[in-house]
């Protein structure tokens, strides 16, 4: 996991952090390390597209967005990630003894479970990039219809609560459409239609 | 005969997969298994039948996610009295078993769920399955042991039913809540089921290899319900590869170790055929009772043997006037890094004791034991004499607790025992009655035999208890140490029970007691101490410890020892720092030792104000200039607040306390779990000495406003992370206008801005916590 991604995360925009915090990103990397437990689900399943609407699974997903994002694409990934419990303990334990380490706990996992997705995803042949409920149109709403296909619960113990936010909270779920031959250019960052976003990566 | 009896004295078959079995017949994806109670009866009882046919002797109910979270349209008593209808009208005379599985959201403090709903949901379903006739109760695919805890309750309490208890490794060998298989056999047998066991997740491959773990731990008949392999998604479809064969084959492995055999995803009548018929003839091994005295939290699990067990001593108010203060101010936070520190210093087990004049113990007791369990996975000693404190704390504990403590008073026995053996405590037991305390070693043993044979009167078995034989200071006696370790060797060398000691009180009204306390905690030790009850903060103590645990060869290569002896920010710890350059470059300890000095000859106020606000403020500046970033940012409000710390430890020694600037309210609203900007901010605040009322996270709007009026706030800071949340935010918006019309609102979160502020009638849009705390600083001017 590469410290400029947990910086970007802090808020450094490039800029370089001192010892004194480097020493303690590495501290609660390796404490951190120590008691998450990654696990995923992945699903293939095919995908019809009719203007902003995504047939999958026999389930509709309303989403200019997303429909766009699948453009082209006969199957779909449906990715379920997560950290696990340990995660959330570790950030609330830094929450009441070292504050400064709970944000950065915060980014690490940040960086973790992006680094996990990508890992669990990388034997995909041509995919387009990961594109989650809460991107762009795409209603948080549908975490329930993936958190059901991928039976999370049972599965790896990821749940929501009534407000569609994840629990255990450092989690990822994602669709990621298949293409079959043709390679997208645009990737991250370069990918999403919100451009004033202070965690961009910087292009190039 | 009665199904009970059978469990652990014969081999019996328990079914195989209905969900998988379902979707073969048109149940959709996601579609609930347990509607088709009601709209598939057909094909629900002619798959029970299919397994009865294939020999199963306990037929499982249609009923794993009949709960009133997930169902949608029908009631779970419907959906049960459905289901353990068709199944009973398959199985005839066999057994019947109700199944519950987990409630599909997770539990507080890691979810949303509080727990009393959870035990609420289960008896639903407990009291459906009963009065539709069940034989036995099957709690399966568990993979959080809070969660099995409440399922347990709820059995307990609304049944007299057997209860077999199943639960779901990952391949890593844990539960999904970071339980390892002791620390969740440890709590399954605490609360008395009669088998508990391993179903879904691995396949009967995966599962050979922790068997053995799950033998040496379990003093219960063993259950067995693997999936047909490990599921592979694939087109959509959730495929397991195991053929009955090859599960036949790999369960006749299993099969002389556990007496209760099954199936779970993916498995068949087919695969239950194939399995009873290789495992009929392979007798069970017989059961042993392992007799281990352990402790357990929700992930891990203390066994009181040969090694001195250390359970630290500091959360207790007595003679602590900062804790005392912490817990009339509701500072849970100062509670917990108590917890953590102890911890960090060697601790195994938290002694938690919050009982002062004046406040709702059961409800403080509650609220710091769930705080602490959210933080760390220590297991808690419960140290109350309050009962009904006692009794929810029990309740509420996560894991098989450890109560302090029963006496032999008549009074004591009546009421604590019943209550440890309902919640699977083990508990300690002070060598006192109605007499007092005796003055000789035989009074106490003939005390701590009346304990042992009324724990055993309740059901509690010896193992479970941990005779006290009381520490009395040698400066009103010379024998009195002598007398404690007699009772306390003969304990535990003749009764074989485990014993505990709270070791400091040695010293009581002598000087340089820690000199007495170590040398006596050697002693101790060397007579066969289980657990010391101790201050793990006092390094005298932590020497000793070290010190025989080298002399008795358990410190392999004296490693331990060394390792303590040899640290390396030794240098950096001494170094002298201005309070002010310590707050600034983020450094805690010094910060903390440079308060102290100046405490010795400036008052409180002139060192906060003179030092360690401009050094605050030169940090904020920083930061919001971009010259510095939030971890230094935090860095030194942690700084500042050891620094308030000392301060505050000085304050309260004289009784005094110091004056607030004021109070804010601050929430993270409704739906929202994402509270690291709130928390940010709280400390921020509480370093420019304002009051902060914290509501938490997932905050209802109206307590919020609740809270507002009840403390007069003239201000409130209101957090949301997500697009969802948001609403709620504006909802509490809208209350605080109509119920507290004059207290002004601060908002802020990621997807907040200036515009979306106005809109929902904010009075300040905080971009980040600094902007904050400069709104607090201009309303409270």
């Amino acid at each position: 996991m590469e410290n400029a991604e947990i910086l970007r995360y802090l808020g450094y925009r490039g800029r370089p952090a001192d010892a004194a915090v480097l020493e303690k990103i590495e501290e609660v990397k390796h404490a951190l390390e120590r008691v998450i437990a990654p696990a995923h689900i992945a699903g293939t399943w095919d995908v019809q597209i009719e203007e902003d609407t995504v047939f999958l699974a026999g389930r509709t997903f309303q989403s200019h967005a997303l429909a766009r994002h699948l453009c082209g694409c006969k199957q779909a990934v449906l990715l379920a990630a997560t950290l696990g419990t340990g995660a959330d303990t570790c950030i609330r334990q830094y929450t009441a003894s070292a504050m400064e380490k709970a944000v950065i706990a915060q980014a690490v996992c940040a960086a973790r479970i992006e680094q996990y997705c990508d890992s669990v995803t990388s034997e995909l042949s041509y995919p387009t990039p990961r594109f989650s409920p809460g991107y762009g149109d795409f209603s948080l709403q549908y975490q329930r219809d993936i958190l059901q296909l991928l039976d999370c619960a049972k599965r790896i113990g990821l749940t929501m609560n009534d407000a569609y936010m994840l629990l255990p909270s450092k989690s990822v779920t994602a669709l990621i459409g298949l293409r079959g031959g043709a390679r997208s250019d645009r990737r991250g960052c370069a990918q999403c239609a919100k451009k004033d976003c202070q965690y961009a990566r910087k292009e190039g | 005969m009665d199904i009970r009896k059978r469990l652990g004295q014969e081999r019996l078959f328990l079914d195989g997969a209905i969900g998988t079995m379902l979707q073969k017949q048109g149940l959709a994806i996601g579609e609930q298994p347990e509607l088709w109670n009601i709209t598939h009866p057909q094909i629900v009882r002619e798959l029970h039948s299919a397994y009865v046919q294939a020999g199963c002797d306990i037929i499982t109910a249609n009923t794993f996610g009949a709960n009133r979270l997930k169902l949608k349209g029908y009631t779970p008593q419907e959906i049960i009295s459905a289901g353990v209808s068709l199944a009973r009208q398959a199985a005839g005379d066999r057994a019947v078993a109700l199944d519950i599985g987990p409630t599909g959201k997770l539990l507080a403090p890691f979810g949303d769920l509080p727990f009393e709903t959870a035990v609420d949901v289960f008896a639903q379903m407990v009291e459906a399955g009963v009065q539709a006739g069940a034989d036995l109760i099957l709690i399966e695919t568990m993979s959080d042991t809070y969660e099995i805890k409440a399922a347990m309750l709820a059995a307990k309490e609304h049944s007299t039913l057997p209860v077999i208890v199943s639960f779901t490794l990952d391949s890593a060998a844990r539960l999904l809540t970071g339980a390892d298989i002791q620390s969740a056999i440890c709590l399954i047998e605490s609360l008395g089921a009669d088998a508990l066991g391993v179903n879904c997740g691995l396949g009967p491959a995966q599962l050979r290899e922790l068997l053995p773990v799950l033998c040496k731990f379990s003093s219960l008949p063993l259950v067995l319900m693997p999936n047909a392999g490990v599921p592979e998604l694939r087109n959509g479809e959730t495929v397991f590869r195991v053929s009955p064969e090859d599960f036949a084959q790999q369960m006749a492995q299993l099969a002389g170790s556990a007496h209760i055999l099954g199936g779970c995803c993916g498995t068949t009548p087919a695969h239950m055929a194939q399995m009873i018929a290789a495992c009929k003839p392979i007798p069970p091994a017989p059961i042993t009772e392992k007799h281990v005295t352990a402790v357990s939290s929700y992930g891990k699990t203390v066994v009181f043997a040969e090694q001195t067990v250390l359970i630290g001593e500091r959360i207790n108010p007595t003679g602590k006037p900062r804790m005392k203060q912490a817990l009339r101010e509701s500072d849970w936070d100062y509670l917990y890094r108590e917890g953590l520190a102890q911890i960090a210093q060697g601790a195994q087990i938290l002694d938690v004791n919050v009982g002062i004049p004046g406040i709702d113990e059961a409800a403080v007791l509650a609220q710091v034991l769930c705080g602490l369990q959210s933080v760390t996975d220590a297991p808690l000693q419960i140290d109350t004499a309050d009962l009904q404190a006692a009794s929810q704390a029990l309740r509420l504990y996560n894991g098989k607790p450890l109560l302090n403590s029963v006496s032999g008073k008549q009074e004591s026995l009546e009421t604590v025992l019943p209550l440890a053996k309902k919640y699977g405590a083990a508990v300690v037991a002070l060598t006192l009655d109605e007499n007092g305390i005796p003055e000789t070693a035989a009074g106490r043993i003939a005390i701590a035999r009346r304990i042992l044979d009324a724990a055993k009167h309740y059901g509690i078995a010896k193992k479970d208890i941990l005779i006290d034989a009381l520490t009395m200071t040698v400066s009103t006696n010379d024998e009195n140490a002598r007398i404690t370790l007699e009772t306390m060797e003969y304990c535990r060398r003749e009764l074989a029970v485990h014993t505990v000691l709270g070791v400091s009180n040695i010293s009581f009204g002598l000087p340089q007691r820690e000199l007495l306390n170590a040398a006596f905690f050697s002693l101790a030790m060397e007579r066969g101490l289980s657990g010391a009850i101790m201050n793990p903060m006092n390094a005298a103590m932590m020497d000793a410890y070290y010190a025989h645990r080298v002399l008795r060869g358990k410190d392999s290569h004296c490693s331990a020892y060394i390792s303590r002896f040899s640290s390396v920010t030794e240098a950096a710890r001494t170094a002298n720092y201005s309070l002010c350059d310590a707050v600034r470059l983020g450094l805690k300890e010094q910060a903390g030792s440079a308060a102290r000095q100046l405490l010795l000859h400036a008052q409180p106020l002139e060192i906060i104000n003179g030092q360690l606000i401009p050094a605050l403020d030169q940090v904020g500046k920083a930061y919001e200039e971009k010259r510095a970033f939030l971890p230094q940012l935090l860095s030194a409000a942690e700084a500042a607040k050891s620094a308030f710390e000392a301060i505050k430890v000085h304050m309260a020694g004289k009784g005094e306390t110091s004056e607030k600037r004021g109070k804010i309210v601050l929430a993270t609203v409704k739906g929202d779990i994402h509270d690291i900007g709130k928390n940010i901010l709280k400390v921020l605040l509480e370093n420019y000495h304002f009051s902060v009322i914290d509501l938490g996270r997932d905050v209802d709007p109206m307590r919020i406003v609740q809270a507002v009026c009840e403390e007069k706030a003239p201000l409130v800071g209101l957090s949301a992370l997500m697009t969802t949340t948001v609403v709620y935010m504006q909802q509490t918006i809208e209350l605080l206008r109509k119920h507290a019309g004059d207290c002004r609102v601060m908002v802020g979160g990621a997807v907040l801005t200036q515009e979306f502020a106005d809109e929902m009638g904010a009075d300040f849009y905080a971009e980040n916590a600094m902007a904050g705390v400069r709104y607090a600083d201009e309303i409270f001017q």
